[in-house]
């Protein structure tokens, strides 16, 4: 037996949800875009889209975020203000798996060192019902990166479609269980047929980090990011990239700093004031987001900071694909290259 | 809307209009107090983003001024502007600013009374459009929108 | 062999040739994509890359961006794959002192315009390498279609709505904005070392993505291309989040060609607009 929600009951969850003080986002339309926002009916739900164009990365981490407030008075004297706002208790409704697994993941690096109030206030205050995935594109990799479309990893409540096209339900640890006591119209159901993209896997993820070990310096890399015009659509879009930039704004008197999202894609990201760039190339950069990704993060923190959504294969304006660049590497691609290969004079 | 005064920036050039502002003031002429001359040497001087940020810093309107073709102390720097001004404009219009909170003008050193005349004019334009609040809306703390998006 | 098989042997020939002579050091054209659907640039130094070129109607990057790049610069002389808007933007570039014309050379494809992504696109390639000049005459018809009304119909629709329905219209499109910068990057016009946006001392535009920083970037760009422009309409394409940049853009091109009678990326010689005047300009919006 397992609970059972009927599809039609949906635009109850988001009621109940709704009356119980929650703000509901899911994956709406908007023109072309699909993009996850505030909605107010499950009618406005893109649910057929596989995956929305940005993540879930900006309801837990704002592309711009106030961390302090400064006042300076007549007297010149400066007061600097708190600025932690209570965030507003959220249920992302229709969630995806490798959306929510990137939560758990970034929450390393959050409560490394020391504890980062904002990003973990934020946190608490998200629910995360996810929809495993019935369908996947040619981008998607979750299963080559230990993730998998029906992965309850990350999520308070997890919906698998059932053929019928209801939802079999499952609630996961404490907060689930809550959440889904507020779900109207659940039932008990025999077992059916659940409907679960069949997402190949795309390369060895061991081979990948092993290549990644032996080719710092390889050509491989200037090869590759050539074409890489170094902006930050792949860092933005990516649900586990969580790099950021501090800076002051506002008038003189009473001004903010502010928290906003910063990409390593970018050559002022590792800018000296000095005018030094440890960085100086964008292969130098490009190698930087798959090492980080792929090698230092789980070297030091035990995970792989991808879960495979496929997001900056689709958004990146010049087809520079990851999971290219990774399969490339897993299957031995760069330790093959000759030093000179691809050479191209600075 | 009666007791609103409009804050009104002005960029002028400190060979014409400034001059111009000069002589409505030791001439005695009255005009309403809600315009801040901001001096520079020539309107070829003045960048969009000049205008952008007096109203990021919550002009209801802004007031770009500077010689009569043919008068520029710098010869063509103000034939240079009005380019730049045709283009911009068109933008700022386009992009729903009412044409009224930008206004542009030759105002030679000789024309106090028609600087006079511009404020008052202005100002009172200003004052029936009201304030710039969508402007003012959209410049709102970030905080206030962070939560949100 | 069906006539678009030819014009890819003959493609790949031009580029191999190219390279074997040493005419020029480094082709760049389009490989297959990853996927279905998309093309990737592909940079070819050796005459045996010259066998992965392909052409068609996704190859809708520009690629007149990579002139101005370090890597690409340290090169003598580059060929470019070039429909005409990458032609339009080599003549941008020379008109602009960024790109010496007597180090590029074209191997010119003819289309139509690939306004977006289509899959079938009738294209023929010239013959021959061409310098700059020896391609402006082949292109030059083309000037008379740069003003249609279908080009502005996006343009017309926004001009139809009242100011107040203009400005919710944009704040809402600009409110989507999450500053990645992917249409400055991808923009062959895009060029500066510093950008004004990355300038901090003084801060013109918010670095942050509120909807006031948001509102300064988008209405800068698009002023700071006005004139300069060749509308190729790879930063809408680019952008992750689907603003309607080329609305701004084609207002600016519509402007300045009805203001000053100027179209972009058609004479390497000529002045631009905005760097010019005519003691007759129009100014009847001058007070």
């Amino acid at each position: 037996m397992s609970r059972l929600l009927p599809r039609a009951n949906l635009e109850g969850v988001v009621a109940a949800l709704r009356s119980a003080g929650y703000r509901v986002v899911g994956p709406v339309r908007r023109g072309s875009l699909v993009t996850y926002d505030e909605i107010s009916s499950a009618a406005d739900l893109a649910l057929d889209v596989i995956i929305t164009r940005d993540s879930i990365k900006k309801f837990v981490l704002p592309r711009t975020e106030v961390v302090a407030r400064f006042n300076r008075d007549a007297a010149g004297k400066v007061s600097v203000l708190d600025a932690t706002a209570a965030p507003q208790p959220t249920v992302i409704l229709g969630c995806r798996p490798c959306d929510a697994a990137a939560l758990p993941i970034d929450d390393l690096v959050f409560a490394w060192d020391s504890t980062d109030r904002f990003w973990f206030s934020r946190r608490e205050a998200v629910r995360l019902v996810t929809i495993a995935c019935a369908n996947c594109d040619e981008s998607c990799f979750c299963t080559s990166v230990g993730g998998a479309p029906d992965s309850p990893e990350g999520s308070d409540v997890l919906l698998t479609e059932t053929a019928a096209g209801d939802y079999e339900v499952q609630a996961l640890g404490e907060r689930g269980a809550e959440l889904l006591a507020k779900f109207p119209g659940l039932r008990d159901a025999p077992a059916a047929d659940r409907r679960v993209a069949a997402v190949p896997q795309r390369f060895d993820l061991s081979a990948a980090v092993t290549a990644l070990e032996k080719n710092f310096e390889s050509p491989f890399w200037r090869q590759t990011a050539l074409r890489c015009v170094g902006c930050g659509c792949c860092t933005f879009v990516c649900p586990t990239c969580h790099c950021f930039d501090l800076v002051d704004e506002g008038p003189a008197y009473h001004s903010e700093r502010r928290r906003n999202w910063d990409a390593c894609q970018m050559k002022n990201f590792t800018l000296h004031a000095s005018g030094h760039n440890p960085r100086p190339w964008q292969e130098h950069r490009y190698r930087q987001r798959i090492m980080h990704k792929f090698l230092y993060y789980p070297s030091r923190l035990g995970r792989t900071l991808c879960t495979g959504c496929g997001r900056c294969v689709r958004a990146c304006p010049v087809n520079l694909s990851l999971l290219q660049v990774v399969s490339d590497l897993a299957a031995g691609r760069a330790n093959a290259l000759p030093t000179s290969a691809g050479e191209v004079k600075k | 809307m009666a007791d609103f005064e409009p804050n009104i920036t002005a960029f002028v050039c400190t060979w014409c209009t400034y001059a111009g502002a000069d002589l409505a003031g030791t001439s005695r002429m009255k005009y309403p107090a809600n315009v801040r001359l901001i001096r520079v040497p020539c309107t070829g001087r003045i960048d969009a983003l000049f205008i952008l940020k007096a109203f990021e810093n919550g002009a209801d309107a802004v007031l770009v001024s500077g010689c009569h073709p043919g008068d520029c102390h710098y010869t063509s720097g103000n034939l240079h502007a009005r380019r730049r001004w045709t283009v911009f404009s068109e933008l700022l219009d386009f992009v729903g600013i009412d044409s009224g909170r930008v206004t542009f003008s030759w105002i030679s050193a000789a024309e106090g009374r028609k600087f006079a005349d511009l404020i008052t004019e202005v100002t009172a334009k200003v004052r029936a459009l009201g304030p710039f609040d969508s402007y003012r809306k959209m410049s709102a703390a970030a905080g206030e929108q962070s939560n949100a998006r | 062999m069906p006539a678009e098989g030819r014009q890819l042997e003959k493609l790949r020939h031009l580029a191999r040739h190219a390279l074997e002579s040493g005419a020029v050091s480094l082709v760049i054209g389009f490989a297959e994509g990853t996927v279905p659907g998309r093309a990737a640039p592909l940079f070819c130094t050796a005459p045996a890359d010259a066998d992965r070129l392909i052409f068609d109607g996704y190859c809708t990057l520009n690629l007149a961006n990579y002139l101005t790049r370090p890597e690409v610069r340290a090169h003598q002389t580059v060929a470019l794959v070039a429909r005409h808007a990458v032609a339009k933007a080599v003549v941008g570039l020379v008109q602009e002192s960024q790109v010496d014309p007597t180090r590029v050379r074209l191997i010119a494809i003819h289309c139509p315009d690939l306004d977006g992504l289509q899959q079938d696109v009738a294209w023929t390639v010239a013959d021959g390498l061409q310098t700059l000049d020896e391609f402006l005459p082949t292109a030059a018809h083309l000037h008379d279609q740069e003003l249609t009304p279908e080009r502005f119909a996006a343009v017309a629709q926004v001009e139809s709505k009242s100011s107040h329905d203009r400005w919710d219209h944009f704040a809402r499109e600009f409110d989507k904005c999450i500053k990645c910068y992917a249409c400055r990057n991808v923009c062959p016009l895009c060029y500066c070392e510093r950008c004004i946006a990355d300038k901090n001392q003084p801060q013109w535009i918010d670095t942050s993505s509120t909807q006031r920083g948001n509102f300064a970037w988008n209405i800068v760009r698009a002023f700071h291309l006005a004139g300069r422009c060749i509308d190729c309409g790879a930063c809408e394409r680019a952008c992750p989040m689907d603003l309607p940049l080329m609305e701004l853009n084609r207002k600016m091109k519509k402007v300045v060609a009805e203001r000053f009678g100027y179209v972009a990326g058609y004479d390497p010689k000529a002045d631009l607009p905005l760097v010019t005047f005519k003691k007759d300009d129009p100014e009847e919006f001058i007070k």
